[in-house]
């Protein structure tokens, strides 16, 4: 609204009830497995190709998954699915130590999809309802969703570095059976958590018709076109160069330690990534066809290098511009996309990433099987520079790109019913600035809707007052006593 | 039926919205802001006016707190808030304590304070309507 938000601290409470979410989403994220997968695999009989065919059969399964998953969580407890997230990741690590052929390791990996399917995008809508129930608005989601990814991230480095020296230690083996104690203390942790009873339950579409003007949207406007296939594009490279960029190292006879450094590295660029989008200016179509052309310079090298150095350097930076495009073509897709169907349309960015991602990953991995892994980079070159030229042609055509829908139509001298729900109690209070006031005021004056409306609130607060609820009054002499008032 | 395959595939929707690989998430999720009053009981952009009522709310008969049926229908509803919000509408409004306090007491500034009253109260507004004249908000 027009009144200036000052920074303020978090509520208390908003701060103590994230805490257990924060440490489960921490241990959650050491999987010390992750950084020598590709090594184990390799020593299990895996080869390039039945990697590929692992990769395909993973992104054919999830998102069938995400469906079921998607009606559990807006159904049941969220906790509870954390938890069975959890014990899916237990499952897989367990199944995968103790694998010691191709299927049974396949097995595994799916488990791994059922685990990614029930906490994908659950951890972000308890935070919101965390933060939309302690704070009465979402202003604060950003922050804290931030925050609880810098804590995820920080357990992917750390759990890659330390992976990666405990195979060398032991063995590969050993570190699938290592995770287990951490993901334990985060079922126990998710089990501690306050959970929101707000549920954000979208609200109900008109099935047919929302599909119907979604996919409408994905396909008829030329330059929605444009951006929708970059992002898809963006998904499948970087899913290739995580699910095979460590089988050049594997080529390369690289230490189970190196492997976890490389890995740490690797998702470090995600994090990275974000503040480097939030400084680089990626309007300067200089800056952008920049990172356009060294996007494919960098897969290229794969091709040619036999420097462990190169091909870790080359994959990093990769990651690195990936994660920058991801965020970028998410914007554009934002700014081209009415907010109504925002959501759909990046969900159905997501199933085309892994639609385009089965066959790739297959001709990839039957190619790397007769021409080794090596030639396998034209493959991640070809992308680049597809990538490369649509993030060019859309910063280039950036202007035609049509208009999202403003999300509140707000002409400067008055305001709608839907703005004025949202200002009763302020306006009751007499909290608004004068002009905002004399502009609520003036939509009373002739809006018989919100006239009720208001009516009906005032009545709330009568019945409130004047019932004999069989309420207990808030601990008022518990709370500790503030020094000083915050003046209204 | 169509209505919950809807609620579904919005769910669902917004779930497989994250771009992530096998192994890390990328970015956080996008939600849009949750509105006070469901979006749906307004215009959208392509109806005549846009944000204003799509049907005006059902004036009450009375809203007497004597009555039984107003005043289990409320207490049900207090119950379901969330605690904070709970908290803070039965201290402004039940007791009639002062907003800085309650604010200052919650470590929360006035504005969180004043918008999470207006949530809570719009809640209760909204179970009372179904109560009393079965408007069917959501």
């Amino acid at each position: 609204m027009s009144t200036a938000v000052a920074v303020l601290p978090p509520p208390r409470t908003l701060t103590r009830r994230l805490v257990p979410l924060q440490v489960a989403v921490g241990l959650q994220g050491i999987i010390l497995w992750v950084p020598i997968e590709k090594l184990f695999m390799t020593q299990i009989g895996f080869t390039a190709q039945s990697v590929a065919v692992m990769a395909a059969a993973y992104a054919a399964v999830v998102p069938l998954l995400e469906v079921p998953s998607g009606i559990l969580a807006d159904r049941w407890s969220r906790s509870r699915i954390m938890v069975c997230a959890s014990i899916a990741l237990v499952a897989s690590s367990l199944l995968g130590g103790l694998s010691t052929n191709v299927p049974t390791y396949i097995a595994a990996a799916m488990i791994l999809g059922v685990y990614f399917a029930l906490s994908s995008g659950t951890v972000d809508s308890i935070v919101y309802d965390v933060v939309l129930e302690e704070t009465g608005s979402s202003d604060q989601y950003e922050s804290w969703i931030g925050r609880i990814r810098m804590v995820e991230s920080g357990a992917f480095v750390a759990s890659a570095l330390a992976g990666g020296v405990l195979a060398g230690a032991t063995s590969a083996r050993l570190t699938y059976f290592a995770s287990l104690p951490f993901v334990a203390i985060a079922i126990v942790a998710f089990l501690r958590f306050d959970e929101p009873r707000l549920n954000r339950a979208a609200e109900p579409l008109a099935l047919r018709s929302h599909i119907a003007l979604t996919y409408r949207t994905m396909i008829r406007e030329p330059a929605v076109r444009q951006v929708v296939l970059l992002a898809a594009l963006v998904g499948l490279l970087s899913q290739a160069v995580f699910e095979f960029g460590p089988l050049w190292l594997v080529a390369l006879a690289a230490s189970p330690a190196l492997f976890g450094a490389y890995w740490a590295a690797l998702v470090s660029t995600l994090g990275v990534g974000g503040y480097l989008t939030s400084k680089l200016n990626l309007h300067r179509r200089a800056t952008v066809s920049l990172l356009a052309v060294l996007a494919p310079a960098a897969a290229v090298t794969l091709t040619w290098t036999r420097s462990l150095a190169a091909v870790i350097a080359a994959q990093t930076v990769l990651a690195l511009l990936l994660a920058i495009f991801s965020i970028r073509a998410g914007k554009l897709l934002h700014d081209g996309v009415p907010s109504s169907l925002r959501a759909g349309v990046s969900s159905g960015v997501g199933t085309f990433s892994w639609l385009l991602f089965l066959p790739f990953s297959l001709a990839l991995g039957w190619f790397s099987r007769s021409h080794g892994v090596r030639p396998a980079g034209w493959f991640l070159t070809a992308a680049a520079l597809l990538i490369g030229l649509l993030l060019i042609a859309s910063e280039f055509r950036r202007q035609p790109l049509p208009p999202a829908t403003r999300d509140l139509a707000t002409p400067p001298d008055e305001i709608a019913c839907q703005e004025l729900v949202e200002l009763v109690t302020d306006h009751l209070d007499g909290a608004l600035p004068a002009d905002l006031d004399g502009m609520v005021q003036q939509h009373l004056d002739g809006c018989d809707g919100c006239i009720e409306y208001v009516r009906q609130i005032r009545l709330t607060i009568d019945a409130l007052q004047h019932s004999d609820l069989p309420i207990t009054p808030p601990p008022e002499a518990a709370a500790p006593a503030y020094p000083h008032r915050r003046n209204q | 039926m169509m209505r919950w395959l809807g609620r579904a595939t919005a769910a669902a929707a917004l779930r497989a919205e994250e771009p992530r690989n096998r192994f890390a998430r990328w970015t956080a999720r996008w939600f849009a802001r949750t509105p006070t009053v469901a979006a749906s009981r307004f215009q959208g952009d392509g109806e005549p006016f846009p944000h204003h009522w799509r049907r005006f709310p059902e004036p009450w008969p009375t809203a007497d707190p004597a009555d039984p049926d107003v005043r289990d229908t409320l207490a049900a509803a207090i119950e379901e808030l969330p605690a904070t919000w709970r908290e803070i509408v039965i201290a402004r409004d039940a007791l009639g304590r002062d907003p800085v306090d309650v604010s200052a007491q919650r470590g929360l500034s006035p504005r969180q304070q004043r918008a999470i009253l207006n949530r809570a109260r719009a809640r209760l507004r909204e179970r009372l309507a179904g109560r009393l004249v079965g408007e069917g908000d959501r």
